[in-house]
């Protein structure tokens, strides 16, 4: 906002008395005294009589020199430059804007206007104008910026992300294309303790709390490669008892002043922190865990765990564990000890499975319901109003995990009716290894948010295409909202419980049992705390590459291969460009805008293998395809390159055309199992993204840019699944930041974006490969 | 500890048993990766080692029928048969029928080769000397009703199963159990879990565990 001072000079009277039958008229911004802040703009305008020629000149002094005749009010210095030079219009008007520098030092610097007009009516032919003064000022407004992130060896050279794993660097990058009010500047980059805006406006004193205090940095013009710092070793704390993340504000101090104030960079004003520091999440959390066994009835008996103090903390969410066929609901501790020293209710219950998976249905709703009913006996009565039923988490583990979307389903039909709970106090399913029996008319989680996870070496719900009742990824993709995915290479499917005993899996470069439960507690705390009570920084760990974050306890080794998809929610205001639901034929997406390929063997059809085996056939194009059965309606899109390049070409219409209310482009992506294609490559596939504006500038990134790729399926054989080594194909989500495209001023210009495009070949990544696809999205998060 | 018959109900043809080829190392754990459904289930000897008449107080549910039928009476039986037999599996697997009912299943007994398994009286026609014990065809027992039960005794029935005598029967047979319902005759059970089955450990605690509420 601009300010402007009325100064009485003296100066200013005598050249408007000396000149006044002719004198031409200078203002800034329509005032002769104006306050500008640093690296604005400022509109001149210069009048007199029509069509002559006209010059403006600036300096940092007001004279009074004299001149031709006359006092000017300017100093003549070695500083005086030309700021505009022209003609008066046929109104006798010369306006133009001139921007003033953007280095907050200049602050409290008076600049001195005086404009001249040629004018053979002037008795000197040299109309001089009024002076006007310019006092520049730092900005009123905080600037909020992404700031904290990981450095990124090719482009876009640097990852803004929420959560770095603790003893992790930390470091801090601004790109002076986007924020040229940096460069040339040395300013002080703090690390805080976290404010909500309404603090910073209160107290905006900047105290590091990082181990090397405030780090000086010169920002220099050209590239964000050269504007990038470590702004700690890795010595912040992530302590947060039984929260996940640490957080703090990251903020650059371009006038080294100290303070928060107008012109500084910060990452974290509002009400998200700028970076989250997150301890190993597969170890306990704080709280000593009671556990207790009890039995309500035939099909009731259940193991309790819950946090031993959890009186002081009050009411707090249940997780319900409904084991498999042949397991036993003692089997849990890994998921029970581990929830409940965060805080959690987990209560473990015997299953009726071996009737089947409507049985097993009928035991999670009962015990769901006998639990929150006798809260005054269990226990003692230890439990009663300290169970949060607002959002309870169902998980279940094989028959148990379908019986979960089963009892679901009976819910939302209507078909049972519990006397405590009903369909909207399930807030979350997650299922580990399902079978699907029943298919989509009953084994459906319809709208509830639904994980699921898969061991690609199961030896028993084994995902091969010859037995729907084995394919777990069914129930995945009947999920109408928000849903998320795990899949495991290596992993069994008695892998998941700690009963002992067999692992029950198949295929090379097996998983132990106790790196599956590692896996699982570092995956499913972020997950609950996520879904459950919307931690901020736990979002990395579901949405980003495993390859890019994981959990600091989780295991490492080649045979440790993690997919995850993640689909964020309807109501998340998110763009679905295409998930290939309507509009089936390839050229015209879901959203209704056109599609062009120059990638090979477009197919789009349901996500089905049509045979029953994964042996490459040509005329099977959705190959190695799991995830749905015949009577399911998932739909994607495969395609082909082969050593030339290739491109998946999305025409936005006007009305998606400003992207600037959405942070990623997100998508779903694997490799065709047992494809020529994937095996003469049997590594990840990396492509690239890229944006092209209305303007015809484009950019694009290559996805292995960030550390990951997509992956090649587990390579697994037998089962009858036919020839070759491959399984079923696994999705994984890949999603870029959209501002990542501006980096070093690439000028897409994100208001109008005409084309969003996925390019294949050897120009982008990969030369050759088979992949599927699906959810193309903008999303909001 | 009871007498432990070895009466074979089921003809034991060469190869009733296909175990694919796959000969199961010492010490390699049984699975359902490693250990294929039998290509014929009726022919999967197993016999009966001990049966106990039992009445409950309060009817249960015989969840492993399409019919959910009420019950109160039955056996509550032993069987010993190959533990390739009773690997348990999330995928279908051979449901076990004694005559025409299909038999619920207490423990998993892969270990052992023994199952202790209730065989519920439904409509009290249960006959331990004509009602052969028999693995029918894989799927889950809530999709089987009366007739499908029906079907699946006449197919065994044809492929040579044969109850045992009542002599046999003699031999085997235990003395009354009365409890108070189903939780009470699991409870019951854990016992012979325990005699015959006792390294499945959790489960046999698990059925002992203190019952509250009543």
């Amino acid at each position: 906002m601009r300010h402007t001072l009325r100064r009485l000079g003296t100066p200013l009277a005598l050249v408007a008395a000396a000149s006044a039958s002719s004198a031409s008229d200078l203002t800034l911004d329509g005032q002769t005294s104006v306050q500008t802040p640093v690296g604005d703009s400022v509109q001149v305008e210069l009048t007199g009589n029509p069509l002559l020629p006209t010059l403006v000149l600036a300096d940092l002094g007001n004279g009074p020199v004299n001149l031709f005749g006359e006092s000017l009010p300017l100093s003549f210095t070695f500083a005086t430059t030309v700021v505009g030079q022209g003609a008066t219009d046929a109104n006798g008007s010369h306006t133009f804007p001139v921007t003033m520098p953007s280095n907050p030092a200049l602050a409290g610097t008076f600049v001195y206007f005086l404009g001249l007009i040629v004018d053979g009516a002037d008795p000197n032919n040299l109309d001089f104008s009024n002076g006007a003064e310019l006092e520049l000022v730092l900005p009123s407004t905080i600037v909020e910026a992404n700031l904290a992130g990981e450095s990124l060896v090719r482009y876009p050279y640097f990852q803004y992300i929420r959560a770095i794993n603790e003893g992790d660097v930390v470091d801090v990058a601004v790109d002076p294309n986007l924020y040229p009010s940096v460069v040339g500047v040395t300013a002080d980059i703090y690390v805080t303790a976290p404010k909500t805006q309404l603090g910073w406006d209160a107290d905006p004193t900047l105290v590091d709390v990082s181990s090397d205090g405030a780090d000086s940095f010169t920002f220099v013009a050209g590239s964000i490669q050269s504007n990038r710092v470590t702004v700690d070793p890795g010595s912040l704390s992530a302590a947060a008892g039984d929260g996940l993340g640490v957080g703090y504000d990251v903020v650059v101090d371009l006038n080294q002043n100290g303070i928060l104030d107008g012109g500084d960079l910060i990452d974290g004003y509002g009400g998200e922190a700028g970076v989250y520091i997150v301890h190993d999440l597969t170890q306990p959390g704080p709280y000593t865990v009671r556990e207790v066994l009890y039995n309500g009835g035939s099909f009731l008996s259940q193991d309790l765990y819950y946090p031993q103090n959890i009186a002081a903390l009050g009411p707090r969410p249940l997780v319900v564990v409904s084991h498999g066929n042949g397991h036993n609901y003692q089997w849990y501790d890994h998921i029970g000890f581990h929830l409940a020293s965060y805080g959690y209710i987990v209560m473990s219950h015997s299953n009726n499975t071996v009737p089947g998976v409507f049985s097993a249905s009928t035991t999670t709703l009962t015990n769901t319901d006998y639990f929150l009913g006798n809260l005054a006996t269990i226990d003692g009565g230890a439990l009663l109003g300290l169970v949060d039923d607002s959002a309870i988490t169902w998980i279940g583990h094989s028959r148990g995990g379908e019986g979960i979307a089963i009892a679901y389903d009976r819910l939302v039909d209507g078909t049972y009716v519990a006397n405590n709970f009903d369909e909207t106090n399930i807030a979350l399913l997650s299922s580990i290894a399902p079978t699907d029996f029943l298919g989509p008319t009953q084994a459906n989680p319809h709208g509830v948010d639904y994980h699921l996870w898969v061991g690609q070496a199961d030896a028993d719900v084994n995902g091969c295409a010859n037995n729907d009742i084995a394919q777990s990824f069914h129930l995945h993709d009947r999920a109408e909202d928000l849903r998320l995915c795990t899949t495991l290479h290596g992993v069994g499917h008695g892998a998941f419980h700690d009963g002992g005993g067999s692992l029950v899996a198949s295929g090379p470069c097996q998983v132990t049992r106790p790196e599956t439960h590692d896996i699982m507690r570092g995956y499913l705390l972020p997950l609950v705390h996520h879904q459950i009570l919307g931690n901020i920084p736990a979002k990395d760990y579901l949405t980003r590459q495993w390859e890019d974050i994981k959990p600091i306890g989780a295991p490492a080794g080649n045979c440790i291969v993690v997919d995850l998809t993640y689909r964020d929610s309807v109501d998340s205001g998110k763009l679905v460009i295409d998930d290939f639901q309507t509009n089936n034929a390839a050229a015209l997406a879901s959203s209704g805008i056109p599609v062009s390929f120059t990638v090979a063997d477009v197919t789009e059809d349901r996500l089905d293998d049509q045979n029953t085996n994964f042996t490459h056939i040509v005329s099977d194009e959705m190959n190695g395809m799991t995830y749905g059965r015949s009577n399911d309606t998932s739909r994607g899109l495969v395609f082909s390159f082969d050593g030339a390049d290739g491109v998946i070409s999305y025409d936005l219409s006007a009305a998606m055309a400003d992207v600037t209310d959405y942070t990623h482009v997100s998508l779903r992506i694997c490799q065709g199992t047992r494809h020529p294609l994937t095996i003469a490559v049997l590594k990840d596939v990396g492509f690239t993204i890229a944006l092209v504006d209305g303007s015809g500038v484009e950019n694009d990134i290559q996805i292995a840019n960030y550390g990951g790729g997509v992956e090649e399926p587990y390579q697994r054989t037998g089962f009858g699944c036919g020839t070759g080594a491959g399984w079923a194909n696994e999705f994984e989500t890949i999603r870029v930041r959209l501002t990542d495209f501006l980096a070093d001023g690439s000028g897409v210009d994100l208001t109008d974006i005409d084309k969003i495009e996925l390019r294949f070949g050897p120009s982008w990544g990969s030369a050759q490969g088979r992949l599927g696809i699906d959810d193309l999205e903008l999303t909001t998060d | 500890m009871n007498r432990i018959g070895t009466i074979c109900i089921a003809a034991v043809a060469a190869g009733a048993f296909v175990t694919a080829g796959i000969a199961l190392q010492g010490g390699q754990e049984l699975d359902a990766g490693n250990t294929p459904v039998a290509s014929q289930p009726t022919q999967t000897p197993i016999s009966l080692v001990e049966a106990h008449p039992f009445r409950l107080l309060e009817p249960a549910t015989h969840f492993y029928r399409a019919e959910a039928p009420s019950y109160d009476s039955g056996y509550l039986v032993v069987l010993a048969t190959a533990p390739e037999a009773l690997v348990p599996r999330q995928v279908a697997e051979p449901v076990l029928y004694l005559g025409d009912e299909t038999v619920e299943r207490v423990n998993v007994g892969h270990e052992s080769g023994y199952l202790v398994g209730i065989v519920p009286n439904v409509d009290g026609s249960l006959d331990l000397t004509a009602d052969p014990v028999f693995f029918g065809a894989p799927t889950l027992p809530e999709s089987i009703d009366a007739a499908g039960a029906r079907t699946e005794l006449e197919a065994a029935l044809a492929a040579g199963v044969r109850a045992a005598g009542a002599d046999e029967v003699e031999r085997v047979l235990g003395e009354l159990v009365e409890v108070l319902d189903h939780q009470e005759l699991l409870t019951t059970a854990s016992f012979l879990v325990e005699q015959y089955s006792p390294e499945e450990v959790d489960l046999i605690g698990g059925l002992r565990v203190e019952r509250i509420g009543r």
